[in-house]
């Protein structure tokens, strides 16, 4: 390993301890780390800021003990509020406002989660903090107040949280959120004895978004956005939220709910504590009924046959039997989470936000460039006066590619001799039109 | 002729010469050759050109390593480009395929790491560092050190 760079090795080392939101595999990551400190001077060196990389405050004395080391600075990523305790009194309080203001001695975080016990936040004590690009805000009250411009933030996870629509409507806008990517709602209630609220996205972030993602109960993004092709929406599914009888469209894109982990879980426990059987002899029962509307794609945890093969055979039974269903009903299974089923419990899916990319990035090539192949330049400048004309051609043309292609727009040629590569629907292909012209002409004759 | 390796620039047909530190010579199809996102930025650079491809980070039996693994995936999609996400890479497995392929001598898969770095062919890469990480995982420092 020594001839490798130091990047490299890095790579190797993520690798080794990826990150970790479980308190089991938080502790195996640390654990990992920290072995990989003992071997080497050079080892160490490469592996002890990755210890400090997660940073998460739970109480006062953790709080005021951020402004000491100086290692803490450079290293920490991610910052993790979650104030325990409800009132003032309590030992070892503090409030949300305190956790954020914190954030300013550790500036290369990167990802900032707030999780409190319906605490108030102001959103402009976040203007500061332009380089976020992740945010996660659960449980709490957001103050009314203007939306805050984080430029770099990509993706934003609001969850059970108080907030004037309006604002939030307002937020959502490529002015304030310029390179958010993806989205994560539910739970949004304008005050706490309200009935929950799913907001209006403007086509302008919609077009901007490479997904969002909410829970099958938000009905009112069901029926607004569940068919939504472009961005994709991931829908997740508590247990009793689907109706196989119902013959309203399932939303395209599903997922069983992540189960919450909490300390001294296991994966067993939680699959067998019947949580996440019922959803899925649902959906198998959704399948088998006669015309039953099939989502487009279903993504499960990937905890369920991780567990299962150590507990229960009868999951295992299902699963395949899933799968068997999904392939044909041509619905694409994914799988999400690590095998300990501690999957991030704040957004989504990696894979999912992998597959939205891929839709984007369909999308967007179906906008592209096409250029005449040389065959057709031939033609072109068969009769032209110039003798250069060709040659002038491709050159222009060659360059014309390479810029584009810089710019990260698709470029084809079309095919020659008849020969398609690749066609693309709203794109006219001369190929096409030739043959087309060909069978008109037989036909005629 | 010449509008014969015009396609070829533009569409991905045609074949490549590819020149090893060891000076060897390697002709391979244009498919194969732009797994490598180096190679690929270089003949879209250097557009019609017959002229072989020094590659002198790259010695013979380690390209002819990754070539096979290029061409058994020459017909992948395209990898996306990660952007966000240094925390929260996905976690894929290795392919049956590509783990027998990465089973070599040690001294070969950090040759080929290195290769796939300079190359600029992330999914090998990928393969090669997990390979690693799972030889380091649950080892103590002291046998990690003999790594």
């Amino acid at each position: 390993m020594n001839t490798l760079p130091d990047e490299l090795v890095l790579r190797i080392f993520e690798e080794v301890a990826p990150p970790a939101y479980s308190p089991k595999a938080y502790s195996a990551r640390q654990n990992a780390l920290l072995s990989l400190c003992s071997v080497s001077r050079r080892m160490r060196a490469l592996a002890q800021p990755l210890l400090w990389r997660f940073v998460r405050v739970h109480e006062r004395s953790r709080l005021d003990s951020l402004a000491q080391p100086e290692g803490l600075r450079r290293c920490a990523r991610t910052y993790h509020v979650s104030p325990e305790g409800i009132w003032s009194g309590q030992k070892g309080w503090f409030t949300l406002q305190e956790g954020v203001k914190a954030l300013s001695l550790l500036p290369e975080v990167t990802e900032l989660r707030l999780d409190s016990l319906e605490q108030q936040i102001n959103l402009k004590s976040l203007q500061d903090y332009t380089g976020l690009r992740s945010l996660s805000l659960v449980c709490a009250d957001i103050d009314d107040s203007d939306p805050v411009f984080l430029p770099n933030l990509e993706a934003l996870h609001v969850e059970d949280v108080r907030l004037d629509p309006n604002l939030l409507t307002t937020w959502l806008s490529p002015t304030y959120l310029p390179s958010l990517k993806a989205l994560y709602l539910s739970d949004l209630r304008e005050n706490i004895e309200d009935a929950p609220f799913f907001p209006t996205l403007s086509p302008a972030i919609l077009s901007q978004l490479d997904f969002v993602q909410t829970l099958a109960e938000e009905t009112d993004a069901v029926e607004k956005y569940g068919l939504s092709v472009s961005p994709p929406f991931l829908f997740q599914l508590h247990p009793p939220a689907l109706n196989p009888t119902s013959s309203a469209p399932l939303p395209r894109n599903i997922t069983l709910d992540s189960p919450r982990l909490r300390l001294g879980d296991t994966a067993e426990k939680i699959h067998t504590g019947s949580y996440q059987l019922p959803a899925f002899g649902q959906l198998l029962d959704a399948f088998r009924a006669e015309h039953a509307p099939v989502p487009h794609s279903i993504l499960l945890p990937r905890v369920l046959v991780m567990a299962a093969g150590k507990a229960d055979v009868d999951v295992v039974e299902r699963v395949r039997s899933f799968e068997d269903a999904c392939a044909r009903n041509g619905v694409r299974l994914g799988w999400w989470g690590g095998a300990e089923g501690e999957a991030d419990d704040t957004l989504v899916s990696p894979e999912f936000w992998e597959y939205a990319r891929t839709l984007r990035r369909e999308r967007e090539r179906a906008g592209g460039v096409w250029l005449p192949s040389v065959a057709e330049v031939d033609k072109m400048t068969e009769y032209s006066s110039t003798r250069s004309a060709r040659k002038d051609l491709l050159r222009a043309l060659n360059a014309l590619e390479r810029s584009m292609r810089k710019k990260g727009s698709p470029v084809r040629r079309r095919g020659e001799s008849g020969v398609v590569r690749e066609t693309r629907w709203g794109t006219l292909s001369w190929d096409f039109w030739e043959y087309a012209k060909e069978l008109r002409a037989r036909g005629m004759t | 002729m010449a509008s014969a390796s015009g396609s070829g620039a533009a569409t991905g047909g045609g074949k490549v010469t590819l020149t090893t530190s060891d000076a060897e010579n390697f002709v391979v199809e244009r498919d194969v050759a732009n797994r490598s996102v180096l190679i690929r930025n270089m003949l879209e650079d250097v557009g019609e050109s017959d002229q072989p491809i020094p590659l002198p980070n790259v010695s013979a039996n380690v390209l002819k390593k990754v070539l096979e693994w290029c061409e058994h995936h020459k017909k992948d999609p395209e990898p996306i480009a990660e952007d966000l996400d240094d925390n929260r890479r996905k976690t894929t497995e290795i392919s049956d395929w590509d783990a027998k392929f990465i089973q070599v001598d040690q001294e070969m898969l950090f040759e080929i790491i290195l290769a796939a770095n300079y190359l600029d062919i992330k999914p090998l890469l990928d393969v090669g560092c997990k390979t690693v990480a799972n030889m380091i995982k649950g080892k103590q420092p002291e046998e990690i050190r003999k790594l």
